[in-house]
């Protein structure tokens, strides 16, 4: 049995870098969807939250997005926003905030969907959200930048990339062997 | 000065390479770091303006005093 979800690509920044890009995803239908799994930090100070863009093919043109997060038990808010929060500057706690993405049908000649997830903050303040993105571009997907236009994602943050192939009936099968 | 490097990590080769951002992708990170926290700035003076209207309203009600229709609004869902 074929996998059917892959790691495809891993990143550990080995020095503060303000974007990270994953490039030459295949588009040629070995995978369906793409999901990113990471844990970021920037080097952002004065603010327990940064903000990261995800950016298909580097782009922003015809890119829109919603979000709606609360900070720790705050009343949960919402903006139209294209980018995301992660912890900033709180290293001396060891922790970095978390953002996952998940990308179907990414090769499509249609309009692409996102959606996102991600966490981020300091041991007093907590922010956490859900996200959408939407690409209204007919190229496939052939690359993912990560930007953070504040502050520099910092070194250790960690990004893993899967490709997904969904089954015949449209579902997902992760393989255990 | 030089333009700050991206980190580009190729799926296909798995190498990765450090690179510098051109002036474009530069000022294009900064207008999206102005929209965004343009964005945040609106949005906390938004929440802060609900806020008082929930507290004025919470006060009126406690006095037995009318409710402007913002005020009603803001505490009734």
């Amino acid at each position: 049995m074929a996998e059917t979800f892959v790691k495809i690509g891993h990143q550990v920044l080995t020095a503060d870098s303000p974007t990270v890009v994953f490039s030459g995803i295949p588009t040629d239908g070995t995978y369906t969807d793409l999901y990113l799994v990471s844990q970021v930090r920037t080097a952002r100070t004065g603010q327990p939250w940064d903000q990261i863009d995800i950016l298909p093919n580097g782009s922003s043109s015809n890119l829109t997005g919603g979000k709606m997060y609360s900070a720790s038990n705050g009343s949960p808010t919402s903006n139209t926003t294209i980018g995301n929060y992660v912890t900033s500057d709180d290293a001396t706690l060891g922790w970095a905030g978390t953002l996952t993405v998940y990308i179907p049908n990414y090769a499509s000649a249609n309009k692409k969907v996102m959606s996102l997830e991600s966490h981020g903050g300091t041991s007093s303040t907590h922010y956490y959200g859900m996200f959408y993105l939407a690409w209204d571009n007919s190229t496939a997907i052939s690359s993912i930048t990560l930007d953070s236009p504040n502050a520099d994602i910092a070194s250790d943050s960690t990004f893993t990339l899967y490709g997904i192939t969904k089954g015949t009936d449209g579902t997902t099968t992760v393989t255990t062997s | 000065m030089p333009n700050p490097n991206k980190v580009i990590f190729n799926v296909a080769t798995g190498e990765s390479t450090t690179v510098e951002m051109t002036d474009e992708e530069v000022a294009a990170r900064e207008a999206r770091a102005s929209a965004a926290e343009a964005a945040a700035t609106a949005l906390a003076e938004e929440q802060a303006a609900k806020e008082a209207l929930k507290t004025s309203a919470r006060a009126k009600l406690v006095a037995g005093e009318p409710l402007t229709a913002e005020e009603a609004a803001a505490i009734v869902i």
